[in-house]
């Protein structure tokens, strides 16, 4: 037995250096911690940002929230979400939870209602990306992602291995990053880009270069003018296919007493100037009233937000041609607030809301001691 | 618990030297616990259901040991008990959905419309496995092929076994009890060679079949929007996956016993170079197919029948083994395929005789038999016999040419191309592998020559499992949505 110990030892050294290795920077990293232990560590300190290796993670990590602590008004939508601050329920901000995310469709939000069936949220914020709506959306083609409860907290231990190595060998992250660390930032893309999901469930991303930003507002501006991208390809119809789980998502919320507000988010004002009246993006005045149709049917509300300048907003705002600041998502949430003061009015103060606005002289972030 | 697992790792870091440090009076008991934590793993409450099926087999079988010949009637009652205890968990788990929808469905087209009851409960892990080969121990007492296990350890622990307990090899109870008896000392060539057969096994599992996988399932989940090459590649790529990923398993199960101390028998021996159908079934799930063959084809008269009765109970025997596969149309569909298989081989072999075919035809069987093998394999792959259908038809339309060939292959780590050619490597070098163990009788790590040679395969190969296991875990398909 000892020649086999002896032997098997000195095989498996070079394997169990690496685990170590490789573990113990998945763990000083917070690649490694569970959605669970990562929710519980932002609670408990709002400054902590988390964002993994594995973007598509993102979902797991939301529905783990939305499960365990139940919060009763639920914002939902892609990135161009995510910087609706729970802070904007100033009432009581520990009741708003931010559950969007990177590359999620109609269909995945729709799969959200599965994860809030035993305790659906008061009320339901629908952020609804014109080009879901548009025929023939190439994002249809993607399975809405899905949750593994059972071996969840399992995989992620793996998996926060498996990222380290990863980041390593695609050079995407440097060692001295991940050796550094960082006390308020949970995962390797947290700890290296400085940016992720706050406590809140919304994304943070301080010390933006200006230079950056501007660069991107003019790509997308030509992506626009080339008219491709995911965002910016004509249509003059719109997709049933998605109206159809839109439906299905309304018709959940009305059986469970769910109170459900969709809007269009904006666009960059110098694109969205050429798009309306354009015929060669008339599926978003179509989707627009079909969908302003669709909600009043079920007697929710729908509001097309599209025109930035229309609630005050201007490109200065934006971070790219579809994306904006949370200083420009404050100016829709006021918005919606004002109109539907019934529903939001018990979650946020308009008049507080409006002085954060008048006193701030940031087009990006707000004067919030935030993270 | 899955052999591929990090939990693995560390279940048979502790298992393996704590087996052999225990004293022997000690090991029956360690090597139960131990099965039922490996299974708790998976679901802890399914533990009671393997449980049941033990304790109902035991006292069945020791029942049967004590009534004499003459209370045939009690004999009968027993074995029928312990059949139908077995086959109504399955039945319940595993196709009570099936049926229930698929009367529905019948009852539909005749108008008789009605709701259909079906169940959630989630399909116990190795529940296939398991109860067929606790069933089969209580046919052979009935049947006097072996003696009454009087010990229930030993008995529960054939049951539980954790090398064979989630997928087999479904052992034979006169193979197993007795080797719960004897002493084990630790024998260094025995459980290198266990430890050999462990490594074979991940790399067939890891590297092969989960880097084919990405492509077969690309293609597999979305069949309309593919037709000619992709198919072919896809369906011939199934093939080798499921070999790889199953007697990969096999490999494992069989190298973690063999390292405990244990024999356990064959599942898979190149079953790609079999020259028939018939020599396929004697090459692919070994386990399964004897099974089968000493449990439902001989009792159903087997060949000592009329010809055309042969033949019915053949069909039986694989539509049987296709449902036993899945509760599916698909599995139906495939069993039933290489039931017709082997009806039209019986058919030609009894008009025209067992010859050997000439030799320059001979050398065709093994392609023809394989072309046969992977056709059927559409209907075994297919989420839906509309989409194995579908792959049937568009099988042979080249008009995309190859364009797009190795695009299925962008969900894998590296660039489509590398991992296709990469793939089309590994399974020639599979082949080439298999080709050389039927000629040397071995597993060809056991054959290599030079100790320095030996470890740099077996570094080579443990890096390759280790790497594609990390790489590849996180592999999901490049979202769109990811540039922001």
């Amino acid at each position: 037995m000892r020649k086999f110990i002896i032997r098997f030892t000195i095989f498996a050294l070079p394997f169990t250096l690496y685990l170590v290795l490789a573990g113990g920077l998945a763990i000083h990293t917070g690649e490694s911690l569970t959605f669970n232990e990562v929710i519980q560590r932002q609670l408990s300190d709002h400054s902590i940002l988390f964002s993994p290796y594995d973007q598509s993670a993102s979902f797991a990590y939301k529905v783990t929230y939305l499960q365990n602590y139940a919060p009763e008004v639920v914002i939902v939508g892609s990135s161009r979400v995510k910087t609706y601050r729970g802070a904007f329920f100033n009432l009581n901000p520990d009741l708003a939870y931010n559950a969007c995310g990177i590359g999620w469709t109609m269909r995945n939000i729709l799969s959200l209602t599965q994860y809030m069936e035993v305790s659906p949220p008061r009320v339901l914020i629908l952020s609804l990306d014109q080009q879901w709506f548009r025929s023939q959306d190439s994002l249809n083609n993607f399975e809405p992602f899905t949750v593994n409860f059972s071996t969840l907290d399992r995989e992620r231990r793996v998996i926060g291995l498996a990222n380290v190595t990863r980041a390593v060998i695609d050079e995407e992250i440097p060692l001295s990053d991940m050796l550094s660390g960082n006390n308020s930032r949970l995962g390797l893309t947290a700890v290296a880009f400085d940016f992720g999901y706050g406590y809140d469930g919304s994304h943070y991303q301080p010390g933006q270069d200006i230079e950056e930003i501007i660069a991107r507002r003019e790509r997308d501006f030509q992506a626009f003018e080339a008219q491709n991208g995911t965002f910016y390809s004509p249509a003059n119809a719109i997709s049933t296919t998605n109206l159809g789980y839109l439906e299905e998502l309304l018709q959940w919320a009305q059986s469970h007493d769910v109170e459900v507000i969709g809007y269009f988010p904006p666009f960059m004002p110098e694109i969205y100037e050429r798009m309306d009246g354009n015929e060669d993006y008339s599926y978003i005045p179509q989707s627009a009233s079909a969908l302003d149709d669709l909600f009043t049917r079920y007697d929710f509300h729908f509001f097309d937000l599209s025109d930035a300048t229309e609630s005050g907003g201007d490109t200065s705002e934006m971070y790219d041609g579809i994306h904006f600041s949370e200083v420009m998502q404050l100016r829709l949430h006021i918005r919606l607030v004002e109109t539907l003061p019934d529903i939001l009015g018990d979650y946020a103060d308009v008049d507080t809301l409006e002085t954060w606005l008048e006193q701030n002289d940031d087009p990006f972030f707000l004067n919030r001691s935030e993270p | 618990m899955s052999f591929i697992s990090f939990e693995f790792i560390v279940f048979f870091a502790i298992v393996f030297p704590l087996y052999f440090a225990l004293p022997s009076r000690w090991r029956l008991p360690f090597l139960l616990i131990t099965s039922y934590i490996f299974y708790a793993f998976s679901r802890v409450d399914y533990i009671l259901l393997i449980a049941f099926s033990t304790v109902v087999d035991y006292f069945a079988a020791r029942e049967l040991g004590k009534t004499p010949d003459e209370q045939d009637i009690k004999r009968r009652v027993l074995l029928g008990i312990s059949i139908v205890v077995n086959l109504g968990v399955l039945f319940l788990f595993k196709y009570f959905n099936f049926f229930s929808e698929s009367i529905f469905s019948l009852s539909e087209t005749f108008g008789f419309a009605y709701q259909p009851f079906t169940h959630e409960l989630i399909l116990p892990v190795g529940i296939s496995f398991y109860t067929f080969q606790s069933m089969a121990y209580t046919i052979d007492v009935y049947r006097k092929k072996i003696e009454v296990e009087e010990d229930a350890a030993i008995f529960a622990t054939y049951v539980a076994f954790f090398p064979q307990l989630v997928a087999g090899p479904i052992e034979r109870a006169q193979n197993m009890l007795p080797q719960f008896r004897e002493k084990y000392v630790f024998d260094y060539d025995r459980v290198v060679s266990g430890f050999r057969l462990i490594l074979w096994g991940a790399f067939k599992k890891v590297v092969i079949a989960d880097r084919l996988a990405i492509y077969v399932n690309t293609v597999y989940n979305d069949v309309d929007s593919y037709q000619g090459l992709p198919l072919i590649i896809a369906t011939l790529f199934f093939a080798f996956q499921i070999y790889c990923d199953f007697s990969g398993y096999s490999d494992i199960a069989i190298g973690v016993a063999r390292a405990m101390g244990f024999d356990l028998m064959e599942n898979f021996r190149q079953p790609y170079f079999a020259s028939s159908i018939r020599d396929f079934w004697r090459r692919w799930h070994i386990s399964l197919s004897t099974w089968f063959r000493d449990y439902l084809y001989i009792p159903l008269g087997g060949n000592r029948v009329s010809f055309v009765r042969n033949l019915i109970n053949l069909m039986i025997v694989f539509v049987v083994s296709g449902l036993w596969h899945g509760a599916n149309w698909t599995f139906v569909i495939w069993g039933a395929l290489h039931g017709g298989y082997i009806v039209i081989e019986t058919i030609v072999s009894h008009f025209i005789g067992k010859k050997q075919a000439p030799g320059y035809l001979s050398w065709l069987q093994i392609p023809i038999t394989f072309a046969l093998v992977a056709f059927a394999w559409i209907f075994f792959r297919a989420n839906s016999s509309g989409d194995a259908f579908y792959v049937v038809q568009h099988l042979f339309n080249f008009s995309t040419g190859i364009s797009g060939l190795t695009e299925p292959f962008r969900a894998g780590y590296l660039s489509s191309r590398v991992e296709f050619f990469f793939a089309i490597i590994l399974i020639l070098s599979l082949m080439f592998t298999d080709g050389l163990e039927i000629r040397f009788k071995q597993n060809l790590l056991s054959l290599i020559p030079w100790r320095v040679l030996r470890w740099a395969v077996y570094y080579g190969l443990a890096f390759l499992v280790l790497f594609s296991y990390i790489l590849y875990i996180t592999t999901t398909p490049a979202f769109i949505y990811f540039q922001f």
